[in-house]
């Protein structure tokens, strides 16, 4: 029996406390269904709750102000992350804009060039033909350059290049549809030339050396020739026209104990950056001639 | 004993001050009953004396603070601290997956209670709302055990 009360001992105590708990739990929701039923009623209890919100209020406003650094501080990150994407943005624009304006700068040149080009088609009257160089041989040593326009365009072997600076050279061969051009810097090459302030008339070989000078051998010692004449082709031989730029003596050397004298010419024409050319369909240049003395034949 | 006392009066504290928390609307609903399962976690946690009365008084406090009608959640937090109370030994003798359903059917029955008790009082729970806070709360109980030791 003792045994037998030991063993509910603790469940009885159990339930009573259950019991006292429910009881409680039962008066305290009273209580609270009492306050809920009195506040609807009593306007004096409802305004309990206005301080209430004046409790809530600093609470609120405290979370708010530390929202709103946490906001600030999130925000000030963000625009510095947003800022550094828009810079580098604006970086790579920037370059692809210097790119586009290098383009540019080099459109403008041959905008001009193809203006000079025009001019002067327009100047010597006669139905000439534009070409574009093709991308070429790097090698400086090879003073030719591959045309855009061939035979089946009007290009003949022979017949004059030059650009919107002077003369370039001549078709050395033609192909149906592109042509290549011998420079008059090629070794191969000869131009009739005069002198614009004298009027004295020579021959300017190509020398094939990688900067493309000209090479006035074998002139008398008494000839006129000082540095910085400017030589144009005299039209001798029928294949250059009279009057075209060939370039500037660049320099005359006279070795002792001889009895010539020889001038280098700098190119008028840019030949090392041939771009835009004019093959010109003259009477001079006539059409389809032969190749004349004095002009040089493809090795 | 006295600092497990303080604890639980700071937990309770914590509690109301989350529930206070001004929230962006989009998340408004999906408020956890912090005060619910504050004192669901004393319950298990603590050997406080006078449960119902502190749970009570933090109900209270919460109707204070919040706005709601004086009582509602006084009256709903003693549901729940007195069903928790009487569910805490098998709770914490049962598995845990267990362990988490009763804790959820306690917090069920504190927001119910907020529910209908408030609609009578003219502030009605949208069932939205009470289904948002039941997930939330639940989650936050399964964080709670999953991360904390009972």
């Amino acid at each position: 029996m003792r045994n037998w009360n030991a063993t509910l001992a603790p469940n009885s105590s159990r339930r009573r406390k259950g019991s006292i708990l429910a009881g409680e739990c039962l008066i305290i929701c009273l209580a609270c269904f009492a306050l809920l039923i009195v506040e609807s009623r009593v306007p004096a209890i409802q305004n309990l709750r206005g301080a209430g919100e004046l409790l809530r209020i600093p609470v609120q406003a405290a979370v708010r102000l530390g929202a709103g650094g946490f906001s600030a501080t999130q925000g000030y990150f963000r625009n510095q992350a947003q800022l550094l994407r828009e810079n580098e943005a604006l970086r790579t624009r920037l370059l692809n804009q210097d790119v586009e304006i290098q383009q540019m700068a080099l459109l403008r040149a041959e905008n001009e060039d193809l203006r000079a080009l025009l001019a002067l088609d327009a100047m010597r009257g006669s139905s000439n033909l534009a070409a574009r160089a093709l991308p070429r041989n790097p090698d400086l040593s090879r003073h030719r350059v591959t045309l855009s326009i061939g035979s089946r365009q009007g290009a003949f072997i022979g017949q004059p290049v030059v650009d919107s600076a002077g003369v370039v050279g001549q078709i050395a061969r033609d192909y149906l549809v592109t042509s290549e051009a011998l420079l008059i810097s090629d070794a191969n090459h000869a131009i009739p030339v005069m002198f614009e302030r004298t009027g004295f008339q020579a021959i300017a070989f190509g020398t094939g050396q990688r900067d493309h000078r000209l090479l006035l051998p074998y002139m008398p010692t008494h000839a006129d020739v000082a540095e910085g004449d400017v030589l144009v082709s005299s039209g001798s031989g029928g294949r250059f026209p009279a009057g075209l730029r060939v370039g500037v003596v660049e320099g005359v050397r006279n070795a002792s104990g001889q009895a010539f004298v020889e001038a280098f010419v700098r190119p008028a024409a840019n030949l090392q950056g041939v771009r835009q050319v004019l093959l010109l369909r003259s009477e001079a240049a006539g059409t389809g001639s032969a190749p004349t003395a004095g002009a040089g034949e493809e090795s | 004993m006295a600092s497990a006392v303080r604890r639980s009066y700071y937990l309770i504290a914590g509690a109301l001050l989350l529930a206070v928390l001004p929230l962006p609307q989009a998340l408004r609903l999906w408020q956890p009953p912090w005060l619910g399962v504050a004192l669901i976690w004393l319950v298990l946690a603590g050997s406080a004396q006078n449960r119902l009365l502190i749970a009570a008084v933090a109900g209270l406090a919460h109707d204070l603070l919040s706005g709601t009608p004086l009582g509602l959640h006084a009256m709903a937090a003693t549901v729940l601290t007195f069903m928790a109370t009487n569910l805490r030994d098998w709770m914490l003798s049962s598995p845990p997956w267990q362990r988490f359903l009763l804790a959820m059917a306690t917090l069920a029955a504190y927001l119910l209670t907020v529910a209908l008790i408030g609609g009578w009082f003219g502030q009605p729970g949208s069932l939205p709302g009470l289904v948002s806070s039941l997930l939330s709360g639940g989650l936050l109980i399964l964080v709670a055990f999953l991360f904390l030791k009972v």
